[in-house]
């Protein structure tokens, strides 16, 4: 695995100059919008996720994938390895992310910024990396084109329900004031079951992608 | 026993193959046949690319998809249009080798590269043909790999770069406990080579011989519509219709030197025998 894992290193030193460009935009629009984290914060976050889907695109070149299942990493490990190189580089993103946003509080003198800050970055270090987890199987199932058309489809269909759930708050307020209150009751049992759930999703892609991948053809 | 294909079947419905090889320690063992025939078909069986709807593969002794990393490090591949991405160079993939490879010989790789003027630094996307060849047949020999597997090294090389890449191949069978099994277009880069080779065609396979059994033994009979009504068919494997009367192909040239003096019969070769036999027809 550790040699897949500096293949897709050098693959991110190839796009080095990309990267860097992409950076200091992102930079740029952290100055432009006043240093709030949720507009240049989960914008880099989202970028070195997708990166991971790029090096799975980057694989496929030219019979690369073929090539790659040559080698002695097997089927397991090229999962595997995505899955650490899709957290390794969201780590990335997300600690230069903070810095960044440290550096405009910085020069805005407002420690408050800095209290807003922790949880807008802890959320986004929650949900990135998902979109990594969530991308493999489906990248792996339906390909580069139908797999992204699918994650875009997962992720509408997520926010679509959550649209949906606003909505009709009228008609759930009682349940959500009932879950609010038993969150608020049981705030160590409840942040254990959500990182149960996280724990559970983030496995059950992982089976599902080395499921897709063991049954492939190259 | 390297590669041992027993009552494969796989089916790409209308295509079908049906084969069984094998492919021994200190042999290089080569595949023959048209475009279509199948031979990409067993090479990424072997390789555990794909999986066969019957019968067995085996390689290094044990079933192909059962290797461990560590065995999987013991065959080195080629496969036309499949290698690292052409965003990298070589400097890149140097510490990819290092780390997949236990016995990534890393100055051998590099003094190679250099006596195929592949340069270590331009992106691999770059490269010419003949460069992108040289370099992935090179990442193949050098990791002390038993066992090769060539799915059409040479294609679309010159005659220096092919040569260059079959006295590569000839010096990584000197240790002598390997092996390699390959396919290529050019009759004359395996006949050079090969100590054995399969025909296949149509996802058969048609004959196995020995090279030097072929090139000593086999021979074609070119005669006329009266000279094959009155030929002794008995040694006579595959024939097949031509302007001037027949070709007829035969494992036993010399039998026929001696007692048809008054035919023509010249050598058999690689290419000969893959015309008249998947052109031909069998009697």
């Amino acid at each position: 695995m550790k040699g897949l894992l500096i293949k897709d290193l050098m693959l991110l030193k190839s796009q080095g100059r990309f990267f860097a460009v992409t950076v200091i935009l992102i930079f740029i629009a952290g100055g432009v919008f006043d240093g709030s984290y949720a507009y240049f914060g989960y914008y880099l976050m989202l970028f070195q996720a997708l990166f991971v889907v790029n090096t799975m695109s980057m694989d496929e070149e030219n019979g690369g994938m073929c090539f790659l299942m040559t080698l002695p990493a097997g089927r397991k490990a090229y999962v595997r390895e995505k899955f650490c190189f899709g957290m390794l580089m969201t780590a990335a993103g997300w600690t230069l992310s903070v810095l960044i946003a440290v550096f405009f509080t910085a020069i805005k003198h407002d420690p408050a910024d800095l209290t807003d800050l922790l949880p807008m970055a802890a959320g986004g270090l929650a949900v990135f990396p998902m979109i990594n987890f969530v991308s493999v199987p489906l990248i792996l199932k339906f390909g580069q084109e139908k797999g992204r058309i699918a994650l875009a489809a997962v992720f509408m269909g997520l926010f679509g329900g959550l649209l949906l759930l606003l909505r009709s708050k009228a008609a759930l307020s009682s349940g959500m004031d009932r879950l609010v209150l038993l969150f608020t009751r049981y705030q160590t049992a409840a942040w254990a079951a959500g990182l149960l759930l996280y724990a559970a999703l983030v496995l059950a892609c992982y089976c599902l992608a080395v499921r897709i991948m063991a049954k492939k053809e190259f | 026993m390297l590669v041992q294909l027993h009552q494969v079947e796989k089916h790409y419905d209308p295509f079908c193959l049906r084969c069984s090889l094998e492919a021994r320690e200190g042999y290089i063992t080569g595949l023959v046949g048209p475009n279509g025939a199948g031979k990409s078909t067993v090479f990424k069986l072997a390789l555990n690319l794909i999986f066969p709807d019957a019968g067995e593969v085996s390689v290094l002794g044990l079933p192909a998809g059962s290797l461990t990393d560590a065995e999987r490090s013991d065959i080195g591949a080629v496969l036309p249009g499949a290698g690292f991405c052409g965003s990298l160079s070589i400097r890149d993939i140097l510490p990819i080798l290092r780390h997949m490879y236990r016995d990534f010989q890393e100055e051998y790789f590099v003094k190679k590269c250099g006596e195929f003027r592949l340069p270590m630094d331009k992106k691999i996307k770059d490269f010419s043909t003949g460069m992108k060849a040289k370099l992935k047949v090179l990442t193949a020999v050098s990791h002390k790999a038993r066992l090769l597997v060539l799915d059409e090294p040479t294609a679309g090389l010159d005659v220096l770069a092919r040569d260059q890449i079959l006295d590569l191949l000839r010096e990584y069978m000197i240790p002598g406990n390997r092996g390699i099994l390959i396919s290529s277009h050019i009759s004359g880069d395996l006949e050079g080579l090969c100590d054995d080779f399969y025909l296949i065609g149509d996802g058969n396979i048609l004959l196995h011989e020995e090279t030097d059994v072929l090139l000593e033994r086999y021979g074609v009979l070119k005669v006329t519509e009266e000279q094959y009504q009155a030929l002794d068919k008995s040694w006579i494997l595959n024939v097949k219709k031509e302007p001037f009367g027949y070709s007829c192909l035969t494992g036993q040239r010399q039998f026929y030197m001696e007692n048809a003096p008054e035919i023509v019969v010249e050598k058999g070769g690689i290419d000969d025998v893959i015309t008249i036999m998947i052109q031909g027809e069998a009697l």
